[in-house]
């Protein structure tokens, strides 16, 4: 039944462009965390502040990103922006759609964060003289960290296996590296496989490196 | 000779739509069974089951859909027994949401307080009856939103099998193939993701309407 011989020399041979993939695919996972929690911030404040219109663009933006596929974002940002005239190359436009993403969901974390701690203890800092400043520093985002934190290393790991979808458009991420290379190689099944191994090693590293920081200073 | 949008076309990718949401019911009925029990053996005492399980869940949650997509079907071609790449499609989709599944289950049955089992035990259930009777009613109320959540991931999922050229072509693949013939992108493409949105919202209308009748409060998982 199982007459074939691996070849796992080919993939020893091309480690360091799979290295390279992995890299980019490291590097777009940062920068669209990075990104994402920044609108996601705003987002939250546009939340809870009085104005209309900034409440229904923070509601827009989470329902959108949450209720379709990210393929289909990143489709949006590579073909669809195309019809307006602007060509994006595909490694900013899987950035603007994984970031468009997860800002998207790192609003709904961030929203329990807050929902989390409770109206006490704003009053309370209030009635011990607190300025509303130092509420925030020192009360409300401390919690708010702490609760927030292993989803949001969660969501790291999404944003990472979302960059894979990079492939589709041609982009050369650790997906899109290895797929170039087996169709040289013809050895599909050993580059899919280490290239699994690696974003494994990746996602086992940012969950290992995440749990270890919250057991030391926030001691989660 | 310019081609248009016909209602041929719009009819092709509700039949698209229609694919997607029978991939999204198969592959999430034999992944929430096959989870549900990954779940439940986590919860018993033995610790080999509760790592090795856990190994099968920390691999399926850590690498990329696509590269299961790819992995599943390349080995199954060189294990000799080659199969279409709509069925190994879903047999990939079920493996991977049943690893999700298997989390939101034990999740579910270690809600339930070692107080309120225990006094089952106490007036004599077994422990079958204690799990029937006891266990998976409050359980499955406090991860019901949860596993909603989790189906409502797998049917935008679906979308990735595209990838490996399964046919019949569900609703992005559909819309890909009209947006070659007919070059308007953004219009197929804003109609692909209304006909996204409508699906998951009705879907997350009745687990709303669900949760209501039945005074289920979500509770975060965390």
């Amino acid at each position: 039944m199982f007459d074939y011989t691996f070849h796992w020399r080919v993939v020893w041979k091309n480690i360091p462009e799979l290295i390279q993939g992995a890299s980019l695919t490291l590097q777009l996972t940062i920068f669209s965390s990075i990104i994402g929690l920044l609108i996601a911030s705003a987002l939250v404040l546009f939340q809870q502040s009085n104005s209309k219109y900034l409440r229904s663009i923070s509601s827009t933006w989470v329902s959108l990103a949450r209720n379709t596929p990210a393929l289909l974002q990143i489709y949006m940002a590579y073909f669809g922006l195309g019809s307006f005239g602007i060509h994006l190359s595909s490694y900013v436009a899987v950035l603007g759609a994984i970031s468009f993403n997860n800002a998207g969901y790192m609003t709904e974390i961030l929203r329990g964060g807050f929902s989390s701690v409770s109206k006490n203890q704003k009053f309370a800092a209030e009635g011990l003289g607190l300025s509303k400043l130092q509420t925030y520093i020192y009360v409300i985002y401390p919690q708010v960290l702490r609760t927030v934190f292993l989803p949001m290393t969660n969501q790291l790991i999404w944003a990472m296996m979302g960059t894979s979808l990079g492939i589709i458009i041609g982009l050369q991420e650790l997906t899109g590296m290895t797929a170039f290379l087996q169709s040289q190689t013809f050895r599909p099944f050993e580059f899919y496989f280490i290239a699994a191994l690696i974003y494994l090693f990746i996602a086992k590293a940012v969950t290992l490196s995440a749990t270890l920081t919250a057991k030391k200073f926030l001691r989660i | 000779m310019t081609y248009t949008f016909t209602l041929n076309d719009l009819f092709f990718m509700a039949q698209g739509a229609l694919i997607t949401f029978v991939l999204t019911i198969t592959s999430g009925i034999i992944g929430s069974t096959v989870g549900f029990f990954v779940g439940w053996a986590r919860t018993s005492n033995s610790k080999i089951f509760y790592y090795l399980l856990g190994l099968y869940i920390d691999i399926i949650r850590s690498i990329p859909l696509i590269l299961q997509f790819v992995l599943f079907n390349s080995f199954m071609a060189i294990a000799g027994y080659p199969m279409s790449p709509f069925f190994s499609g879903i047999l990939t989709l079920s493996v991977y949401i049943s690893g999700y599944v298997a989390e939101v289950v034990k999740a579910g049955i270690d809600s339930v307080p070692k107080v309120t089992r225990n006094s089952s035990r106490g007036l004599g259930m077994t422990y079958l009856q204690d799990f029937i009777f006891i266990v998976l009613p409050i359980g499955f109320r406090n991860v019901f939103p949860s596993w909603t959540g989790l189906m409502l991931g797998l049917m935008k999922d679906t979308s990735l099998i595209a990838v490996m050229g399964a046919t019949p072509p569900e609703l992005l693949r559909s819309s890909q193939i009209i947006i070659n013939r007919i070059h308007e992108p953004i219009f197929i493409l804003l109609g692909a993701g209304c006909f996204y949105y409508i699906m998951c919202y009705s879907m997350t209308y009745f687990a709303d309407k669900y949760e209501k009748h039945h005074h289920i409060k979500s509770i975060e998982l965390r």
